[in-house]
């Protein structure tokens, strides 16, 4: 028992410093030379796709456990070497690059401190629903089961906090500018040292201007149209990557870094 | 048993710690978040050109381009000008200068006349006992060849059309700059911003300060053109230098003719004798028959003098007469030209400072730039 609350302090640690760096990309990201930047991107991609790659393990050892004998060819062609790794890899680069950006262009406290609040949130969401689904869940799935109970509960409330802080937002008046004019007002208030860095944030600019636009011409006047539900949908899925990607940076400090996990060896 | 309590204590001393780290960090996060804003990069420092509505938008270097372009396509603009000037006056001078050349020989048909003569004589005698100006001779002999009024109406049509096609290149030279800079800019433009906001960039509504500049030359350039004017009019003194080359060439001739005359009269008595004696039957108008007979005499020996004077050196005063036009001419153009491109490289010089001037954000964007490249920082 004292072993598993040590284990939660230190996840919990392991989450707020990993809220600190991305605390550090809010802060400096508009500095950061492209060299550093592409650094921090490496650093996230890896605890993304390193969450993605031991969830998909998981996942692959759990089926082929149940599904397919051990010590048939079938089994051996299942196991993942490659697709897995490449999966997280690909995964982890998008969402860390998602990731990378939005929290550069962050422009309020209030969303930060859901952020950060976010962190240490997930890793007593994850020990709360790994108790709770122990005696339910078959122990070597059990991570993954609580992953999703726990970034399914933080994730939604991160993400309602956020849509409600965006709802809350004031933008300005496109309904009388044409498209050019709109786009070019998000993309020229994004600046950063970096070049690369500044084309991302620009472009990332660029579709907020594109999609606030379309939806002050599409719904002029507010009210409970099909249109207005759209656009909020698109703010809605918009939000949920940002949050799915944050969480998915954090899952290393649940699901546990390369030396400690349960399933070494036997899928890899 | 004991080994156990130690370790128990142990396991709970380290989840204390851990918890204590922990809180720690979160609370280091919560203030670092509370209390540090983001780190703001604003770029290299850009000038906003409004250009016959349009926006565009440059860096230090763009514009520094700009005003290179701007100070070379307006010192070609002056090159223009200063061609043009000369050309006026040239053809302005040309056409003076052709009137006077006609009125040579009928100064000549004048000079080489008994009325001319006496009227030079009667005016030297004037002058002897101080009925007339000393120079009243000089400045009839140039009146004749250029007439004053003649004179001051063609520099004043010189200072016309000099305005008015400076006043044309003006405007060719600033609609030709506007192109220019237009299609130099054409992949800088950038949108209008949103109603009511306002970029915090510094803005140069180009067209305007151009136009603003022009015109305040061109009202400069008049107002000082009047001066130049004024004192090309002066030039006009130079006309006696005619008179005085054509009275000193003929001087001599008169001198000659005078000791000729006394001559003549010395020969003529006798024959006024003879004269008077053919009058004497006439009785008591005998002596006015006889004044008659020596003032025929007298005006025949005068006419007989200038008819050889004129033939002897007619040609040698109409040469002098057109190098003093030649000479005159030349005086004049060089004086105009001088005058004139004064004028014009005070206007260049103006103008070249207003373009500097008006650079000013550019000049200032590369000094904050070279700050910043010093220190290091954003």
């Amino acid at each position: 028992m004292s072993a598993v609350v040590a284990s939660f302090w230190r996840r919990v640690l392991v989450a707020i410093a990993l809220a600190c760096l991305a605390w550090l990309v809010h802060v400096f990201g508009r500095v950061l030379p492209d060299a550093l930047a592409a650094a921090v991107w490496l650093v996230m991609a890896a605890s993304i796709g390193w969450g993605i790659y031991r969830r998909g393990r998981i996942r692959r050892d759990a089926f082929l456990s149940a599904y397919v004998r051990a010590d048939g060819r079938l089994g051996r062609l299942l196991r993942g070497r490659l697709s897995i790794p490449v999966r997280a890899a690909l995964g982890g680069a998008v969402l860390a690059l998602v990731l990378l950006v939005s929290l550069v262009r962050i422009d309020d406290r209030a969303s930060f401190v859901v952020l950060a609040a976010g962190a240490p949130a997930l890793v007593l969401a994850f020990a709360a629903a790994s108790r709770a689904l122990s005696a339910q869940i078959a122990r070597d799935y059990l991570p993954v089961a609580a992953w999703r109970t726990a970034a399914a509960a933080v994730g939604g409330l991160m993400l309602a906090a956020l849509v409600a802080l965006s709802f809350h937002a004031s933008y300005p008046d496109l309904a009388d500018v044409d498209l050019e004019r709109a786009v070019w007002h998000f993309v020229d208030s994004e600046r950063a040292r970096g070049a690369i860095v500044q084309i991302l944030l620009q472009l990332a600019a660029a579709g907020d201007g594109l999609r606030l636009w379309l939806a002050q011409q599409l719904m002029p006047a507010p009210g409970d149209s099909m249109a207005e539900a759209l656009g909020w949908l698109a703010v809605l899925a918009e939000e949920a990557v940002f949050v799915w990607s944050y969480l998915a940076y954090l899952s290393p400090a649940v699901l546990g870094g390369p030396t400690d996990g349960s399933d070494r060896g036997r899928g890899a | 048993m004991a080994a156990t309590a130690a370790a128990a204590h142990n396991g709970s001393r380290l989840r204390i710690g851990d918890a204590l780290v922990a809180l720690a960090a979160a609370a280091a996060l919560a203030w670092l978040v509370m209390r540090v804003e983001p780190l703001d990069w604003s770029g290299p420092p850009e000038t906003e050109i409004v250009l016959d509505g349009a926006r565009y938008r440059l860096d230090p270097d763009g514009i520094r381009e700009l005003e290179t372009l701007s100070l070379d396509y307006f010192a070609a603009g002056a090159n223009d000008a200063r061609a043009i000037v000369a050309a006026e006056i040239e053809g302005a001078l040309d056409r003076l200068f052709a009137r006077a050349r006609r009125n040579v020989p009928a100064f000549l048909d004048e000079y080489y006349s008994l009325r001319g003569e006496y009227a030079r004589a009667a005016i030297s005698l004037g002058a002897l006992v101080g009925l007339a100006e000393p120079d009243k001779l000089e400045a009839r002999a140039a009146s004749m060849l250029l007439p004053e009024d003649e004179w001051v109406d063609a520099l004043a049509r010189v200072d016309t059309a000099i305005a008015g096609r400076l006043d044309a290149n003006r405007e060719r030279l600033r609609a030709g700059w506007l192109a220019e800079i237009a299609a130099r800019l054409a992949h800088r433009r950038v949108p209008e911003p949103l109603p009511g906001v306002t970029s915090a960039r510094p803005t140069l509504v180009l067209d305007e300060k151009l136009a603003e500049i022009l015109a305040r030359e061109q009202s400069a350039f008049a107002t000082r053109q009047t001066i130049g004017a004024t004192a090309a009019v002066g030039a006009a003194a130079l006309a006696p230098v005619i008179a005085r080359a054509a009275t000193s060439r003929g001087g001599a001739a008169a001198a000659a003719r005078g000791a000729a005359r006394i001559g003549a009269a010395g020969r003529v008595g006798p024959a006024a004798a003879g004269g008077a004696a053919v009058c004497a039957p006439g009785g008591p108008v005998a002596a006015l028959c006889a004044v008659l007979a020596g003032a025929g005499a007298w005006l025949a020996t005068d006419w007989a003098l200038i008819e050889l004077d004129e033939a002897l050196h007619r040609d040698a005063l109409e040469r002098t007469l057109h190098a003093a036009l030649d000479e005159l001419r030349a005086r004049v153009e060089a004086d105009l030209a001088a005058a004139y491109g004064e004028l014009l490289a005070r206007e260049e010089v103006r103008i070249e400072s207003e373009i500097r001037r008006t650079f000013v954000p550019a000049v200032a964007g590369r000094e904050r730039r070279a700050a910043g490249d010093e220190e290091g920082g954003p």
